[in-house]
């Protein structure tokens, strides 16, 4: 986590919240991402660890679906990070 | 059953962990998605919403994948996808009343907030919303 975090410093933009669904296959990761950004304010910003090889695609079906923007995704190993602002 | 509109309908006829677990996975990710979801669980699939039930499907589903040398890794709990499920507000899950009086199962040994309706119930909301239908 501490490179990630690092990096959430970093970020041109605040992350309100980080979730880290690394070791959940699907849903896991689209749930918990669905769950955190119900509870946030729209504009609000959500990274997304998760390492189910199917993530990156569900969470740009998940995006286009729901409305919500993938501001950048990325991978680092098996490990896929998102960055999520809820419309 | 109430008269908003319908995404999708799941019917559960099955208690096998392969109709079980994908009916519920598709169920919360549609809620996820926005969708709202109706789910009908008539026959053996019953089991799914009694009380326990899920634990069951669980345990049976572990035991096997154990027997054929696989280890249960990254599945959520069945009982999880059901509690996400009811607690989505997106989510609505019936019993059959057939299943329930053919099989002897009392009201008492269904979940909560899962009520039982017939075919006509499901069918006339269903038939005229047009939505789409899986059936496990």
């Amino acid at each position: 986590m501490s490179a990630s975090e690092k990096r959430v410093e970093e970020l041109p933009y605040r992350v309100e919240k980080v979730i880290d669904a690394r070791g959940m296959m699907c849903p896991g990761p689209v749930l918990m991402l669905s769950s955190a950004i119900s509870q946030l304010p729209s504009g609000a910003v959500v990274m997304v660890l998760a390492r189910d090889p199917a993530f990156e695609e569900d969470l740009r079906s998940w995006a286009i679906y729901t409305g919500n923007k993938i501001i950048e995704i990325r991978r680092d190993g098996e490990n896929i990070i998102a960055y999520v602002r809820k419309r | 059953m109430s008269q908003e509109a319908v995404d999708l309908a799941i019917i559960v006829r099955s208690d096998k962990p392969e109709s079980v677990y994908p009916a519920f996975i598709l169920a919360t990710t549609a809620a996820a998605m926005g969708m709202k979801v109706e789910m009908f669980f008539t026959f053996w699939g019953l089991k799914a919403i009694t009380k326990g039930g899920a634990d069951d499907i669980e345990r049976s589903f572990y035991e096997e994948l154990r027997s054929r040398g696989f280890e249960p890794k990254g599945l959520p709990r069945l009982k999880d996808l059901i509690a996400m499920a009811q607690g989505s507000g997106s989510v609505k899950i019936y019993a059959c009343s057939t299943t329930i009086e053919a099989m002897g199962i009392s009201r008492e040994a269904i979940l909560e907030g899962c009520p039982i309706v017939g075919a006509a119930t499901f069918l006339a909301k269903h038939g005229k919303t047009g939505s789409k239908v899986l059936i496990f």
